[in-house]
């Protein structure tokens, strides 16, 4: 199994501030389109490694909210069973994943599953401050998502 | 228990908003109810926005929000006799917030005439000493791994204590008074008052009644895109769900990804008396490609004396200040975090009293602070923005480090400084707010009970068009000498 990798922060995404042509109408280009040949548009830069994606490069929701006032939890969900099954497959969304994007305990990590049903992975973790007491961040808990986007894994943008 | 005289196949209950409050269709509501409903029901209920309500006695919405829906409500249980049932009024479900919820329902009644209406309440705040009396008896424990053990202190230093009841006060105030109208819940478990009007109509499937609750409590949420108003179709082996904007669709994948919202994991969903199993749940597409019907939820019940209410408390924890601005200079940026600590210490050697003062740096990391391991200095920000939080004992106090902390931040010198003139770009004047008290949860815990009636006392007024005429039953703590209705 491929160990994930986050990308420094040098490379994270940037925004791209001049207006882009896409299919020939003007939009607001707040991101890097790359393979614009291809159906599929992918909106993470940089480009991830040859034979990787960003796993928010897969997923259809991917998302962060409170679970109760001391846990924050973690939806990511995919549009296809293809999708899902990759990535399910590829073993890279594990229990000691998430504690390492989080750079917290493992035992901090509360749930960790995925959930066929809704073709859905999901984890729960600990919150560092119960919501909305001093030292409060994000209340809803709803922006704490971010890491998830960059996990890379080892599976080919199309 | 008893139950409903008249044998129904199915139950048609709308939900128009996941939040009363929220606001919701008038059109679409009206035209639900044409079709006919057997109920509307709502939560009102929220641990998400924060302790402010508990432990200040703030609600969700402002009360012009729950009058707004609340009118719309009453008028149709007015014409039509639909009833109407909900859940953890105010957002924290306290017993002033049921008060509340009847004093605008009979204000609606009176100011248009409407008929004489049967309105019940249902309390949940659990005195205090019931409390500390489970904790010695080592009923009382926490909810989920996350939260730590319970201390007498907590419960004493609590502004208010409420329990999440399950569907049987439901169920006993809608048995007691048969003919009643609106019933106005203290906390509730979000499905209770779904799955105590299917059990009392014969729908006594828990594991269908409480899925369907679980789905509808969020209104259309489960629905692509999410909506707001949603109606379930309750029979005995299934249910249907299925949102009101006709621009709106249930998809098997909608429906079931619903199970993880806000939710610590999908297959097990634990509440009051038992938990919800999903795993063998099963989601049929309807052919109007907008409907979904769902089948096979399991509701595992606790064993024999193990029913469990979750307890919910928040307290006061001293008062805030806040300061809010930018910094835009690159030489400050690249050296902001010395600085900080700089400012830090100069406010620490002007004060005496105790106090905290943390500094949000948006730009770096002021939205997951220790969480996020983004941070790098070889990518230094264009600008960033600050809001400098202090808290102490007084509002004053507050005032006072806040206010420090804002001069030192503007005022202090650094390295290579080149603008002299001031560091901080303030967008306001003042410069400073004052924001009163802070508050925090500290109960949050699982408490083992012999009866899941009996903290959870039911009142029954009849609200005339002159307004609150008769209280058929004043509020006892234990209801078991309750008048039948």
């Amino acid at each position: 199994v491929q160990k994930p990798i986050i990308p420094s922060a040098s490379t994270q995404t940037k925004t791209v501030i001049e207006k882009k042509a896409v299919n020939g109408t003007e939009t607001d280009g707040v991101y890097n389109e790359c393979n614009s040949s291809s159906a599929k548009k992918y909106f993470l830069t940089p480009v991830p490694a040859e034979g990787t994606s960003y796993l928010g490069d897969q997923a259809s929701v991917l998302r962060s909210k409170n679970a109760g006032p001391y846990e924050i939890t973690f939806d990511i969900m995919f549009a296809d069973d293809e999708t899902y099954l990759k990535v399910k497959n590829c073993g890279v969304l594990t229990q000691s994943t998430v504690a390492r994007l989080y750079n917290i305990d493992e035992d901090d990590v509360i749930a960790c599953l995925f959930w066929d049903p809704a073709r859905a992975f999901k984890a729960t973790i600990k919150r560092h401050a119960v919501s909305g007491s001093y030292g409060e961040t994000d209340t809803h808990g709803s922006q704490q998502h971010a890491p998830f986007l960059y996990l890379v894994l080892p599976i080919p943008r199309l | 228990m008893a139950i409903s005289p008249r044998k129904k196949t199915e139950l048609r209950i709308l939900t128009p908003i996941g939040m009363l409050g929220y606001g919701f269709s008038k059109d679409l509501f009206w035209a639900a109810i044409e079709e006919g409903v057997d109920a509307i029901i709502l939560d009102s209920g929220s641990t998400d926005s924060g302790p402010a309500k508990l432990a200040l006695g703030n609600t969700t919405v402002v009360r012009e929000g729950y009058e707004r829906d609340l009118a719309i409500l009453v008028a149709a249980c007015h014409s039509h006799r639909v009833p109407i049932l909900i859940g953890s009024a105010g957002g924290d479900g306290a017993d002033a917030h049921v008060d509340l919820f009847v004093e605008i329902i009979a204000d609606i009644i009176a100011k248009n005439s409407y008929r004489t209406l049967n309105v019940i309440s249902i309390y949940s705040e659990i005195p205090k000493d019931v409390v500390h009396k489970k904790l010695e008896d080592n009923a009382i424990s926490p909810c989920g791994r996350a939260v730590p053990q319970l201390l007498p202190h907590d419960v004493d230093t609590a502004t208010r204590i409420v329990g999440q009841m399950g569907l049987e006060p439901y169920l006993k105030a809608i048995a007691d008074y048969p003919d009643f109208d609106i019933i106005i819940g203290g906390r509730a478990y979000d499905p209770a008052p779904y799955a105590a009007f299917c059990l009392y109509h014969g729908f006594t499937d828990l594991g269908i009644a409480y899925h369907m609750g679980k789905l509808m409590e969020c209104g259309a949420l489960c629905a692509t895109p999410k909506a707001r108003e949603a109606l379930a179709i309750v029979r005995h082996d299934s249910f249907d769900i299925v949102p009101l904007d006709p621009n709106s669709r249930c998809t098997v994948t909608s429906v079931a990804a619903h199970a993880l919202y806000e939710k610590t994991r999908p297959d097990i969903l634990h509440g009051p008396g038992g938990a919800l199993l999903l795993a063998s749940a099963t989601y049929e597409q309807l052919p109007d490609d907008r409907t979904v019907r769902i089948r096979g939820a399991k509701f595992e019940p606790e064993e024999h004396g193990k029913y469990t209410v979750k307890l919910e408390g928040a307290r006061p924890s001293g008062y805030h200040s806040i300061f809010l601005g930018g910094i835009r200079d690159p030489i400050l940026i690249a050296q902001l975090d010395d600085y900080i600590t700089r400012v830090t210490a100069a406010v620490k050697e002007q004060i005496q009293f105790s106090y905290d003062l943390r500094f949000i740096n948006y730009g770096v990391n002021g939205v997951m602070g220790n969480l996020d391991q983004f941070l790098s200095l070889d990518q230094m920000p264009r600008e960033i923005g600050i809001c400098g939080h202090a808290r102490a004992n007084t509002q004053a106090e507050a005032d006072y480090v806040v206010n420090l902390a804002r001069i030192y931040c503007t005022h202090s010198p650094y390295p290579h400084q080149l603008a002299t003139a001031g560091n901080f770009a303030m967008p306001f004047s003042p410069c400073q707010v004052s924001m009163g008290q802070v508050s925090e949860f500290c109960i949050y815990h699982v408490m083992q009970i012999a009866d899941p009636i009996e903290l959870f006392p039911i009142k029954m007024d009849m609200l005339e068009g002159a307004g609150l005429k008769s209280s058929i039953e004043s509020m006892t703590f234990a209801i078991k000498n309750s008048v039948q209705g």
